[in-house]
């Protein structure tokens, strides 16, 4: 007996249909979104005795409204409630005010500790406000405040010379140099990570693009490096981080971070955002290619330019470097803390070297190379990436763009451009990545100037 | 085999989807476990994210076939296997995973 052919023989149904079902928002990528700095002390919220004292944390100035010579209530250093006052025999009446504040946390008016005010919070405020537009005219201020824990105001630089340059401002507005701390301090960065909107424009950056105006899909890539060709500023990402792989027949807007408002529509513009429109995108062919297995489409590298809109600042030659190397999937924040240098290009790559590479979706990632040249066929397409190069690290959706770069001198951040990231492997416990070297790239897209 | 997603809830959804088109996994396993065909198996996917998004009750198909081999081209053995699918996301927190079903491969009756 021969066994000529088999069948499949489901157990419930012939075809079969695997369903997942999705729980709302389960899939959402996290970001979030920049906090803007505050215009300054809010105006009194509450006007009334009554109305203060519901407030588990009532504005220092409501309560100045309602209490006599209050110079500010706070938390002190063992957690015990504190409250200044120009006159002591006002107790009675901050600890009225505070009664919501008091019990919200345990406490009793007797856990109230009064502090000697030489200033009242009201006076305080009147005199921030009447030097806060000069003093932040003063190069080198990080920030002023009311401070209700030191019954002072307080102004941080960041330069010594700064620092009698706001107490010539404060003095010559007539506010008591003894009624303020002027204090130098280390700058406040923002905080921000790779999704979000960065300027100038720096290479690690997510960018964002539809392939059409009324898709229901939204793309996201990672912009390479910023580069020069012929004059026309540009960056580079993949070709298939475009409306069409190959080609610039429908050119491709490109926005940085996303094209809409995060927490409103996907759909409608910001066009503060629009950071360039597609500019070449070699056509993915075998005609012109002897190296090509036709009926397939190859090129050298899944890489595009795009030229930068007008008026966009971009900072050649850099690339975002992020806090801390990512060692998982699971790390997800990518903050960035400074900048790479690009100080060099290398064409081609060599098995063993160590390769980096910083993404919008996994950061910055690194792995020894683990074979170049290699002709690499991408799941669900027709094209052949001719000589890539594979290196063992972490990549996952998003990353296509990544710039990938050889580390020259880490201290410094000196880095050498190595290419383009574009793919990588499914393989979780080994994960690869695969990028078209700068050979690639300037055989297509001509001579760039990166750095 | 037809890989399908709906969104079963009563607001729209957004998936994170790796790949364009988007990658899908589908694994077959043995009675034992042991893996003996996996869609993706040393493919190279590219590495783009795109955001699609689903509105209540809809749903889109991904479809593939398994053609009873391992990845090493070789007939699997008539019997009792195991079949899941997966769409890839970023988020390996956050994976799209079916449930799991069982298929048998059957030695046809031949004919004198």
């Amino acid at each position: 007996m021969t066994i000529s052919t088999r069948r499949l023989r489901r157990v419930s149904t012939l075809a079969f249909a695997l369903a997942v079902l999705l729980a709302i928002g389960a899939c959402r990528d996290a970001s979030g979104p920049n906090i803007p700095l505050g215009a300054g002390n809010p105006v009194p919220s509450s006007t009334t005795l009554e109305e203060v004292a519901q407030h588990e944390a009532p504005d220092q100035l409501s309560v100045a409204q309602v209490v006599p010579g209050f110079g500010g209530y706070f938390l002190d250093a063992a957690g015990l409630p504190a409250v200044y006052l120009t006159d002591p025999a006002q107790r009675p009446a901050a600890e009225s005010a505070l009664a919501g504040f008091l019990a919200s946390r345990g406490f009793t008016a007797m856990d109230l500790r009064v502090l000697p005010a030489d200033y009242g919070y009201t006076q305080l405020d009147a005199w921030y406000r009447l030097a806060r537009n000069s003093v932040f005219s003063v190069a080198g201020i990080i920030l002023g405040d009311v401070d209700e824990a030191k019954n002072r105001l307080r102004f941080g630089v960041a330069t010594a010379t700064a620092v009698p340059a706001v107490t010539s401002v404060l003095a010559g507005l007539g506010v008591p140099l003894a009624a303020a701390i002027v204090e130098q301090r280390a700058p406040i960065l923002p905080m921000v990570t790779l999704r979000e909107r960065v300027r100038p424009v720096i290479g690690g950056l997510q960018i964002n693009f539809f392939p059409t105006l009324v898709s229901p899909v939204t793309l996201l890539c990672t912009l390479g490096f910023n580069a020069i060709k012929d004059g026309v500023n540009s960056f580079i990402t993949n070709s298939h981080c475009s409306n069409v792989e190959g080609g610039t027949e429908t050119p491709t807007d490109y926005y940085q971070n996303i094209r809409g408002a995060n927490a409103g529509n996907l759909f409608t513009p910001i066009a503060a955002n629009f950071i360039g429109v597609e500019a070449d995108d070699p056509p993915w062919n075998s005609q012109l290619n002897l190296d090509c297995p036709p009926p397939l489409g190859c090129r050298y590298s899944d890489a595009s330019r795009a030229a930068y809109s007008a008026g966009v600042e971009f900072t050649l030659g850099r690339i975002a470097r992020i806090d801390t190397i990512t060692t998982s999937l699971a790390d997800t924040l990518h903050t960035i803390s400074g900048h790479f240098t690009i100080k060099a290009e290398q064409a081609n790559s060599v098995v063993g070297e160590s390769a980096n590479k910083v993404g919008r979706t996994t950061g910055w990632t690194v792995g020894p190379t683990t074979e170049t040249c290699v002709d690499v066929i991408a799941t669900g397409t027709t094209h052949i990436r001719l000589c890539q190069t594979i290196v063992a690290g972490i990549v996952a959706g998003g990353d296509s763009g990544s710039n990938v770069f050889r580390v020259k001198n880490l201290k410094s951040g000196q880095v050498v451009l190595l290419g383009v990231l574009w793919g990588g492997s499914t393989d979780t416990e080994n994960p690869e990545f695969v990028y078209s070297p700068m050979s690639g790239i300037e055989r297509e897209l001509g001579q760039l100037k990166t750095y | 085999m037809t890989l399908s997603i709906r969104n079963s809830g009563p607001h729209p959804v957004e998936l994170y989807l790796t790949g364009r088109p988007a990658a899908f996994d589908i694994t077959v396993s043995g009675r034992d476990g042991t893996v003996v065909w996996r869609r993706l198996h040393g493919q190279i996917v590219p590495a783009i994210l795109q955001i699609l998004e689903l509105l209540p009750n809809e749903s889109f198909e991904m479809r593939d076939e398994w053609t009873q081999s391992t990845n090493s081209g070789v007939r699997v053995e008539p019997g009792i296997y195991t079949v899941q699918g997966e769409l890839l996301t970023p988020d390996p927190n956050r994976r799209l995973r079916t449930g799991v079903i069982t298929i048998e491969i059957v030695t046809p009756a031949c004919n004198p």
